[in-house]
């Protein structure tokens, strides 16, 4: 190595999952990026990740200059009757981008994140929750309940930044307990183990006991429920996407995350497991008024977790473009049938030959970008580390829009 | 050039009301008249009010609060759909409309500018980037401290004012504010504890402080700073009857320095009566009228369906069980605030809410000085802002407000001295209390809020209408920084990008030391990552920076009014 040449930088935000660790040290050199210190695995493997020395974008396969995979892919939004937008792992700069991009063509936009984060906004449009952010899941809490161990590749470096950090402003011993799940490694985290089948119905139960609903429940489950009721700063966290029979176990969670208040605290926290698609639902909250999915067929927002799931809109061909975002390289697209228009990170191999493919910048490593956390209030600048000609997602979809048939509309 | 000509000039800061008179605009500014034979664009606005662009001082219209109460509203939000139109963006929502439809509104109304009042630090990068998507209006922000762990800490180990107004100084350029908002003093970092109520001289746990040793610290390090805005101040118990006590003894405890009460009719309830739940309006104006430090809002309730949105947990907790739809969110934020979002239906037929309504109308009417009260429904605690027009004519038109008063339920008429209030509001004092008042209070008058030379051209121009809620509904022009961008309530120029309010003070910058090893020890964060750039604000448009001159006095007016 030729560390003398490379350039050490502090503080580096990264991009690659919805903590936005802001303490790393990256080193470098020309445009090879390593992690020095602080990453954890995924970070070390994403920075370092090399850029391939063909960054065309392709046409069906074939390089063409990025003028002409905007064109055709303006061409083919201009001719679709329901695009699909989805992804969405970009910044704030790039997700503007879409929603403009979404609305002028009468498209859908959908992060297509899976059945757990759609759940989890039902629970809390219908009845509520009450909920914290990193730092009060890391200062506050006497006790901390894991529902399943999805946690960890959520959110790699939770352990050390939220349930056992070096320093936390309340002292009280902390109690860390995982439901379910594999048995973690640290042992300062208690097992309670629980088939996967049965984590909806033991929270159930469990929410019943500290209801004091008359249910008949083993021991253990009573034991974790006084453990509960006497603790006075509870957190409930959990990683969304990874979560069996979201919708039962976000229901019965939100609701112990309002009633559990009525003595002490109790906060909840669901882990999402990249910054994009919580950037992009508090960009469509805003402007838009309503959260993912949201649909502008008719030319207004309309926000409907049925009609607009992406899911369903590919598999049954409902939808007759898809326009993939991926600029940190995060998730496959899903394999489609329609025409596709790729945007993903340069170096990541598509698993099918699209009809547009443009590599595109990372934000956070090749560019600055705004990417909000899993909390939802935390909006971290991640900035820019090297020079690399590849243009950002937002650049590629201004392009787009400029070359659409009928700009003024 | 362009010349407006034949109207009324309602300009108070510059003591003009009513005058006919013609209003030169060239280059975005307001300017004298220049010398006979200047080609200009003559627009004939015979027959009109002309007044400064509205300033709204207390709106939630930006962060993560108003992304939640759209998130509960959804009902409103599939019901109020719009679609893009020629140079339009679409958008959704009734009282929490999405950003672009929340500047289209405004302009509408010709309103011009507005301040989100509450904005954690935590949370300032993304109430920024909300803020730059609302077109045509200018916009601030005011920072909430008060319940910050690093504030409270200095306060309990008795740090001393000057790191106090070194810190504070610190989060004003941090997070690129204009103003510092307090909510529920200590409240909020109390209820973290399980805390459930705090009155002005009880310890909030866990520092042990008390609510007016916040409040000091922060008026005192405003004062420090000279930041023109005071202390912005949501006080103790929130929509608690009885809460007039707390009221009035937070405006006794300030003993003479500048304050601004924020949404006051939540905080001006008595406990008397047959269900222990009175006005104390009178009283409270009482004490404000003979209090010339003390400026407010109101914070009107308007019936109808809304949402409530606050940073106080405290008072939102106890709200919760009056949820309509029965929904709720709380939220302890970052170790530095909280949030609570509980939608509420105001119900003419209910005793509470009835009486909240004429208590608002009360302190508007009985408040003397038009210069100190502003125009404010918290949008959208007490009602949407789009419900202004419906009380500006219960403010000016005394047979309109009577009307509305007799369809309320007869004991909460009992204990309202409202139809014995004659008071009607002019024209001028309209343009008192939602241009140049507000302007002052902000310590904006250099830039915004009247129609002299060298101001922002931003114009609007009323039909006179009998029918005061008519004439306000809509502005017949509206010009933002000299762009006409609506004629007759219709938004012809959507694009415009309002500029950004804020103050740089100086402080010391050695505190930082201190402020980094907190981040880095309890928040996991690094300042590089937290402090917003001066750079990124400036991406989002103009960004106006006030000189720190200190709050300024508040007088009727600057001079005299010139009748008609």
């Amino acid at each position: 190595m030729q560390a003398s040449r490379a350039r050490l930088e502090r503080e580096v935000v990264c991009p690659f999952c919805a903590l936005l660790c802001d303490d790393l040290e990256v080193a470098v050199e020309g445009e090879r990026l390593a992690v020095r210190d602080k990453g954890c695995a995924r970070a070390r493997e994403a920075f370092a990740r090399p850029l391939p020395e063909d960054r065309r974008p392709r046409l069906r396969g074939e390089p063409v200059p990025l003028e002409a995979a905007a064109g055709r892919a303006a061409e083919l939004l201009g001719s679709a009757g329901l695009p699909l937008f989805a992804g969405l792992e970009a910044d704030l700069a790039g997700l503007r981008a879409v929603v403009a991009l979404a609305e002028r063509t009468g498209g859908v936009v959908d992060p297509m994140t899976g059945e757990g984060a759609r759940a989890q906004l039902r629970a809390v449009q219908r009845s509520g929750w009450v909920a914290g952010t990193l730092a009060e899941a890391r200062n506050r809490p006497d006790l901390v309940l894991l529902v399943g161990d999805g946690w960890r590749a959520a959110a790699p470096r939770l352990f050390e930044r939220v349930l056992a950090p070096a320093a936390r402003l309340d002292e009280r011993p902390r109690r860390l307990l995982q439901l379910g799940g594999a048995p973690p490694r640290e042992p300062e985290i208690e097992h309670l183990p629980c088939p996967e089948a049965a984590l909806a119905e033991q929270v159930a139960l469990l929410r019943a006991l500290l209801r004091d609903r008359p249910v008949a429940a083993p021991e253990s489950l009573r034991a974790l429920a006084d453990a509960i009721r006497t603790a006075s700063y509870r957190l409930l966290l959990w990683a969304t996407e990874s979560l069996p029979a979201p919708a039962v176990l976000v229901h019965h969670l939100a609701a112990l995350s309002r009633e559990l208040n009525a003595r002490g605290r109790a906060v909840a926290l669901p882990l999402a497991s990249s910054p994009g698609p919580v950037t992009a639902r508090q960009l469509l909250l805003w402007q838009t008024g309503v959260p993912d999915p949201v649909g502008f067929a008719d030319g207004a927002p309309e926000q409907d977790p049925v009609r607009w799931a992406g899911e369903r809109l590919s598999a049954e061909k409902a939808a007759d473009l898809l326009v993939w975002i991926d600029a940190s390289g995060f998730r496959p697209p899903p394999v489609v049938s329609v025409p596709a228009v790729l945007l993903i990170r340069a170096g990541i191999d598509p698993p099918f030959v699209p009809e547009v493919l443009i590599p595109i910048a990372t934000p956070g490593l090749d560019h600055p970008g705004d990417l909000y956390r899993t909390d939802t209030v935390v909006a971290l600048r991640a900035r820019g580390l090297r020079r690399t000609a590849l243009p950002s997602a937002a650049e590629v979809l201004a392009a787009i829009a400029g070359a659409l048939p009928d700009p003024a509309r | 050039m362009i010349r407006l000509t034949g109207g009324r000039i309602f300009d108070p800061l510059n003591g003009i009301d009513g005058a006919v008179r013609d209003l030169w605009i060239a280059d975005g500014r307001i300017v004298p008249e220049p010398p006979p034979g200047t080609p200009a664009e003559t627009i004939d606005v015979s027959g009109c009010a002309v007044m400064p662009g509205g300033i709204d001082l207390h709106s939630h219209i930006g962060g993560g609060k108003v992304a939640i109460a759209r998130l509960l509203m959804a009902e409103e939000h599939r019901a109020r759909r719009e679609s893009r139109g020629p140079g339009r963006r679409a958008g959704t929502g009734e009282v929490t409309p999405s950003s672009f439809l929340t500047g289209y509104r405004y302009a509408r109304l010709g309103y011009t500018a507005a301040f989100e009042p509450a904005m954690p630090p935590a949370n300032a990068r993304a109430a920024h980037h909300e803020m730059a998507d609302i077109p045509l209006v200018d916009r601030g922000a005011y920072v909430l401290l008060g319940n910050d762990d690093f504030f409270l800490r200095l306060l309990a180990e008795g740090a001393g004012a000057e790191a106090i107004a070194d810190y504070v100084g610190w989060t004003l350029r941090a997070t690129g504010a204009l103003a510092v908002k307090i909510v529920n003093p200590g409240g909020i970092a109390a209820f973290k504890y399980g805390q459930r109520r705090l009155d002005l001289d009880e310890r909030a746990a866990p520092y042990g402080v008390t609510p007016r040793a916040v409040l000091l610290a922060l008026s005192d390090a405003l004062e420090r700073l000279a930041v023109p805005h005071p202390i912005h101040v949501h006080g103790c118990n929130l929509g608690v009857p009885g809460n007039a006590a707390s009221t009035l003894a937070t405006i006794r405890a300030m003993e003479g320095r500048r304050i601004h009460l924020t949404h006051l009719q939540f905080h001006a309830y008595g406990s008397e009566g047959p269900r222990r739940f009175s006005s104390a309006a009178p009283a409270i104006a009482e004490l404000v009228n003979a209090c010339p430090n003390v400026s407010l809002d109101v914070g009107q309730v308007m019936f109808g369906q809304t949402v409530t949105a606050s940073a106080d947990t405290m008072a939102q907790f106890r709200n919760a069980a009056h949820a309509h739809p029965r929904r709720w969110v709380g939220m302890d934020i970052e170790c530095e605030a909280g949030c609570g979002v509980v939608p509420f239906r105001y119900r003419d037929k209910s005793f509470v809410n009835a009486l909240q309504w004429a208590i608002g109308l009360e302190l508007f009417l009985l408040v003397e000085d038009p210069w100190r009260i502003a125009l404010t429904t918290d949008h959208p605690n007490g009602a949407a802002f789009t419900r202004y027009p419906e009380l500006v004519r219960l403010l000016m038109d005394k047979d309109f407000r009577d009307a509305a008063f007799a369809r309320l339920p007869r004991a909460a008429r009992a204990l309202s001295i409202l139809p014995s209030i004659r008071r009607e509001y002019s024209l001028f004092e309209i343009a008192i209390l939602t241009r140049a008042g507000p302007a002052r209070l902000l310590g904006l008058e250099r830039e915004l809020g009247h129609l002299g030379p060298g101001a922002r051209a931003d114009v609007a121009v009323y039909r006179d209408d009998p029918d005061r809620e008519r004439m306000f509904a809509r502005a017949h022009l509206l010009f933002k920084g000299g762009r006409l961008v609506v004629r007759d309530g219709e938004v012809l120029e959507p694009e415009p990008r309002g500029a950004v309010h804020l103050v740089r003070p100086e402080f010391d910058p050695a505190i930082e030391t201190r402020i980094r090893a907190f981040f880095e020890s309890y928040r996991d964060q690094r300042l590089s990552s937290f402090v917003l750039g001066e750079d990124e604000l400036a991406e989002a448009g103009e960004v106006v920076v006030h000189p720190c001159r200190g709050a300024p006095p508040l007088p009727r007016a600057r001079e005299e009014a010139t009748a008609p």
